[in-house]
């Protein structure tokens, strides 16, 4: 099942607009642009392939679809880093222009985000794009009243997973 | 950054979004949209391109899927030896071996010798000894014992029914080669390039035949034994075959002359069919009961070479050709030689109904005949 015809124009528009959008919201999971640029890609694909219900929030959709899909790549990096002296996912995370430290900031926060839920994962980051409660249960389709809670327990989740990673975050 | 674990929750939520803005891509990166629709739209034409291969190729599955239901009715068993080891395989692509046989034999159609069994009266073949009246065994335990050796039959799979055995006597047979007459058959079948030496004349060829067993089966049903009906079904198998001739002389090339003698005017044809061990022995017997005319041909069962005759019907009263009618002579009797390093089988069977020599339930007949050839033990 694809995309019908007279979606198609709205498909192009939808994907001119939230493109960009998306594939530098998945930077933030993946700290590449490539593979940001790939999962964004992707995830409209399977837009544009199988495209969920007519009622569904259509870009709340591609934002669980393509966090989900960046957080697989980064599953699959982290995999290959194993076998590999320096795993792409370290040298790509790296930032020459700025600190080790920062750099290494980075990749710790990196690593215990990856390790939360999707759905977890996609609150965290439109949240730091700046999205509000109320933006927030729009896009990921969401009971208003309950965003903020949500919200807390992944980054509740988020804080967990980092002080159990790595104790005290470093000053 | 503090620890967030001595902080409230707006704190939890400051540490956080220090921690996420350090995930931000650098300001000066955009990602590139034309890079991303021109590798949406090479994606999309691939997918339509497969698409439509893989219609093209639904189609063809389809297709071929009716051509083998139609070519392939289940058949009730039927075991082929693959190779001499002896594994067994339950192989049910009967019309496709029936095709087959019909591509492969029955279209080229056999080497016919129409003067065949008058040529055998030439040979002059006579019995030094005879094997007498044939002994009626009860099963092949008592075949066995009177034959001196264990008769084969077809696997039971493949012809479950039981066969009425019965023992003959060792036997003799003797001819004299006389050139004047085999040069007087070439020469009226019109083969100018035969070569007859002179010192073949007045040899002497004795065949000496040990006891042999039979088996006949008798009103052997469709769905028996393949798909053709039999009047009858009879297996020989006696052991070697032992042809005394002369030092230096060539039976191969005097049995070929007598093929081409009876009508077959192929000389490569001839010279390869007798050099099969079974064709000399076949022609010295002179039991052939051809009725009428006689094909014959070399054909493989796997194991090795077996020479293949097929026995003609006279033309039916007001039988027509056509594409739904008979367009050439009916086959009768069809009969199989093999030699295998113990034994000689001949194997023959006579057609409830004869049936076309170009037609697929000829090569249905064959196909019958030479997987219980191929079947026996």
């Amino acid at each position: 099942m694809t995309v019908p015809k007279e979606a198609s124009r709205d498909f192009d528009s939808l994907f001119d607009a939230g493109y960009r959008r998306l594939a530098r919201l998945l930077y933030r999971i993946t700290g590449d642009t490539g593979r940001a640029e790939e999962a964004a890609s992707e995830a409209f694909w399977r837009l544009h392939h199988r495209p969920p219900p007519a009622k569904a929030n259509v870009e709340g959709w591609l934002y669980r679809t393509g966090v989900r899909l960046a957080l697989d790549q980064v599953k699959k990096d982290r995999r290959r880093a194993r076998y590999e002296a320096l795993g792409s996912f370290f040298r790509l995370a790296a930032s020459p222009e700025k600190g080790l430290e920062r750099a290494e900031e980075r990749t710790r926060v990196r690593r215990a985000l990856c390790e939360l839920k999707a759905d977890q994962v996609a609150l965290i980051v439109l949240r730091a794009e700046g999205l509000s409660y109320g933006e927030l249960a729009a896009e990921l389709h969401l009971n208003p009243a309950s965003v903020g809670t949500l919200l807390a327990r992944a980054q509740e989740a988020f804080r967990k997973e980092y002080v159990k990673r790595y104790g005290r975050p470093a000053q | 950054m503090d620890d967030p674990r001595s902080e409230s929750s707006q704190n939890l939520e400051q540490w956080i979004q220090g921690c996420t803005a350090l995930l931000a891509p650098s300001a000066d990166w955009e990602p590139d949209l034309n890079v991303a629709r021109a590798r949406f739209a090479a994606r999309r034409r691939r997918r339509l391109r497969l698409r439509r291969y893989s219609l093209i190729a639904a189609m063809a599955a389809v297709v071929a899927c009716v051509v083998l239901y139609g070519i392939l009715p289940p058949r009730k068993v039927f075991a082929q030896r693959i190779n001499s080891t002896g594994s067994y395989f339950v192989f049910r692509l009967y019309r496709v071996e029936q095709l087959w046989r019909w591509i492969t034999l029955v279209r080229p159609g056999p080497v016919l010798l129409p003067s065949l069994q008058e040529h055998l009266g030439l040979l002059h073949a006579q019995a030094l000894t005879e094997s007498g009246a044939a002994q009626a065994v009860s099963d092949v335990a008592e075949a066995t014992r009177r034959a001196g050796f264990v008769p084969f039959l077809p696997h039971s799979e493949v012809l479950s029914k039981s066969p009425q055995l019965s023992v003959f006597g060792p036997m003799s047979y003797r001819t004299v080669v006389r050139t004047a007459d085999l040069e007087q058959a070439l020469r009226e079948r019109g083969v100018p390039d035969q070569d007859v030496p002179k010192s073949w004349d007045g040899t002497q060829i004795t065949l000496q035949m040990g006891a042999r067993v039979a088996a006949e089966w008798t009103d052997v049903p469709a769905g028996s034994s393949g798909e053709s009906e039999w009047l009858e079904l009879t297996l020989v198998q006696v052991p070697p075959l032992v042809v005394a001739t002369p030092t230096g002389f060539d039976l191969a090339a005097f049995t070929a002359a007598n093929l081409r003698a009876a009508g077959m005017r192929n000389r490569q044809a001839a010279l390869k069919l007798a050099q099969l061990n079974t064709t000399a022995p076949a022609l010295l017997l002179g039991n052939l009961p051809a009725p009428r005319h006689a094909g014959v041909r070399a054909v493989d069962l796997l194991a090795g070479p077996a020479t293949l005759i097929e026995e003609f019907a006279m033309p039916r009263p007001g039988a027509r050709s056509g594409w739904f009618e008979p367009s050439g002579p009916e086959v009768e009797r069809v009969t199989l030689l093999w030699s295998r390093p113990d034994r000689v089988y001949m194997l023959s069977g006579t057609m409830r109904v004869p049936c076309d020599m170009f037609g697929l339930d000829m090569a249905g007949a064959l196909t019958d005949l030479m997987d219980l050839a191929i079947s026996i033990e």
